[in-house]
């Protein structure tokens, strides 16, 4: 079995999570990309419990609302890490106490189990590969 | 609990965690077809917890026209989800709210130079800052929320003074809303997130109507709020020694409307104006210019988006019902960004960059830029 990795990551908003990781290859905007009835990204996907990671969040300040509606329906990502964060994202974790992180993780694959602890300025990310 | 989660988010975007009060909050992201139940809920908890607004606040366009008599049958589009949108309405005049719906807040409180703002609408920070020097980060949707509750909103960004600017664009002065527009977009795109300073030859000819376009166009173009345009902005630094310097032409706005517009604006469905909102005054002067050209065989109907607030002032059904009788619609409190046009509209000719950019993504129409003035001029004797 391959050892744990561990990724050393700017932290934002604090918090515990883990779960399985929802690589994104765009940037994501909540509105838009994230149905807030089902949990569903466009693509099929639920983000629910998953520590999503993306290149970047972009768009409008409704995306803050939809992390929100998500959350209050129980289907809000255990986590999230960006390369780039925009104020709406940050907005939107802070509300719903979703742990946030900045920075670009090469190497990761989608469905690798994950610990995300931010504890601001810092961020560790502990990825467990599939055996 | 509210003043905590202001400080959290400033802390997350690199602030001390500190709060500033402001002294008008403007709230944006309220249209139900925006925002839809998830934002709505989010107001209603807010207000069972008590929240009140503190200061003067106001809010932003709503997805359906305030006055069902403003729109004709055909515009049946323009008042879907009217119970969802007032309920949202109702909620934030319930807080305390200044029943507003417009992204002019500006026309009901002027800021004051060097005064705090919590502006969550782009092109209206955009001016806030750029026109009357005043101080405001874009604020997220919920944060305005926020920020009218505690009066206060997180001490980052704009709030700690504009930064230096780190190039310098020597511009034509541009004629009318459509090439203002254009510039707002160029300078933002070429500026790439730096602060720019716009230097004009001979001056801003269009007044506060153009630099709304201006502003509306840079917010939409770039992530940036601020920036400075001599001979607009009150405060206008010297640029650094060294920094880059770049020259827009006039003939660099037209091709940049050319590139924009993907339509024969003849044969577009309806002309828009009102991103952002027209006044009373600009909605008037439009009104019979339409009905001076409607005599010389100009046909496409015309919509002018105007602040929601209106449909309560005493003279609004005179002037509503004037307008009908031209073929323009004035639509209060809302405009053809916001509200659910999908389906219902497949092209339109705009003198708004801002509009230009959205109405295609949001709602696949297909948009050509141009004046109104213009299109009269070209599009007389078309069938409408």
């Amino acid at each position: 079995m391959r050892p744990a990795r561990r990724y050393e990551l700017r932290g934002l908003v604090e918090g515990r999570a883990r779960g399985r990781l929802l690589v994104l290859h765009e940037p994501i905007s909540f509105y838009g990309d994230v149905d807030p009835e089902t949990g569903r990204y466009v693509d099929g996907r639920s983000v629910a419990g998953r520590i999503i990671v993306a290149p970047a969040a972009r768009g409008s300040t409704v995306g803050a609302y939809i992390l929100y509606a998500l959350w209050k329906h129980g289907l809000a990502p255990a986590g999230i890490i960006v390369g780039v964060v925009d104020p709406v994202l940050v907005a939107g974790a802070v509300l719903t106490n979703t742990p946030l992180a900045q920075g670009v993780l090469e190497g990761v694959v989608d469905g690798e189990e994950a610990e995300l602890v931010v504890e601001p300025p810092r961020a560790v990310l502990t990825v467990h590969p599939a055996s | 609990m509210a003043e905590e989660l202001l400080r959290r988010i400033g802390r997350a975007l690199g602030g001390s965690g500190e709060l500033v009060e402001v002294s008008h909050v403007h709230a944006s992201g309220i249209s139900y077809s925006n925002i839809g139940d998830a934002g709505l809920e989010f107001i209603l908890d807010l207000l069972a917890e008590g929240a009140r607004a503190r200061v003067f606040a106001t809010f932003n366009p709503a997805g359906v026209v305030l006055d069902s008599k403003a729109v004709g049958e055909e515009d049946e589009y323009l008042l879907r989800d009217y119970e969802g949108q007032w309920r949202i309405i109702r909620s934030l005049l319930a807080m305390g709210f200044r029943f507003s719906a417009t992204c002019i807040p500006y026309i009901l409180r002027r800021p004051r130079r060097g005064e705090h703002l919590a502006w969550g609408e782009s092109s209206a920070a955009a001016t806030a800052n750029m026109f009357f020097a005043a101080m405001t980060n874009k604020e997220a949707g919920p944060v305005t929320l926020l920020a009218a509750a505690t009066g206060k909103t997180y001490l980052a960004g704009v709030h700690l003074g504009y930064p230096e600017p780190g190039i310098v664009f020597e511009a034509e002065p541009p004629r009318g809303i459509v090439e203002a527009g254009a510039l707002g977009a160029l300078v933002a795109q070429e500026a790439r997130g730096t602060t720019p300073l716009v230097r004009l030859d001979g001056g801003w000819l269009t007044g506060l109507t153009g630099f709304r376009g201006f502003a509306a166009a840079y917010a939409t173009y770039g992530p940036l709020v601020h920036g400075y345009l001599e001979s607009v902005t009150p405060v206008t630094p010297r640029p650094p020694p060294g920094v880059p310097r770049q020259r827009i032409t006039r003939r660099d706005l037209a091709e940049w409307i050319d590139e924009h517009s993907h339509l024969d604006p003849c044969s577009a469905d309806l002309f828009f104006t009102g991103c952002p909102h027209r006044t009373l005054g600009e909605a008037l002067s439009i009104v019979r210019f339409v009905e001076r050209w409607r005599g010389r065989g100009f046909r496409m109907p015309v919509y002018v988006a105007v602040p929601g607030y209106y449909v309560s002032e005493p003279w609004w059904p005179r002037v509503r019902d004037y307008a009908l009788r031209s073929g323009v619609r004035l639509l209060p409190g809302t405009c053809l960004v916001v509200a659910p046009l999908r389906g219902a509209v497949s092209s339109i000719a705009t003198d708004s960059v801002k509009a230009a950019y959205y109405l295609p993504r949001r709602h696949g129409v297909r948009v050509a830029l141009i004046g109104l003035e213009e299109l009269a001029r070209r599009c007389r004797g078309v069938p409408g």
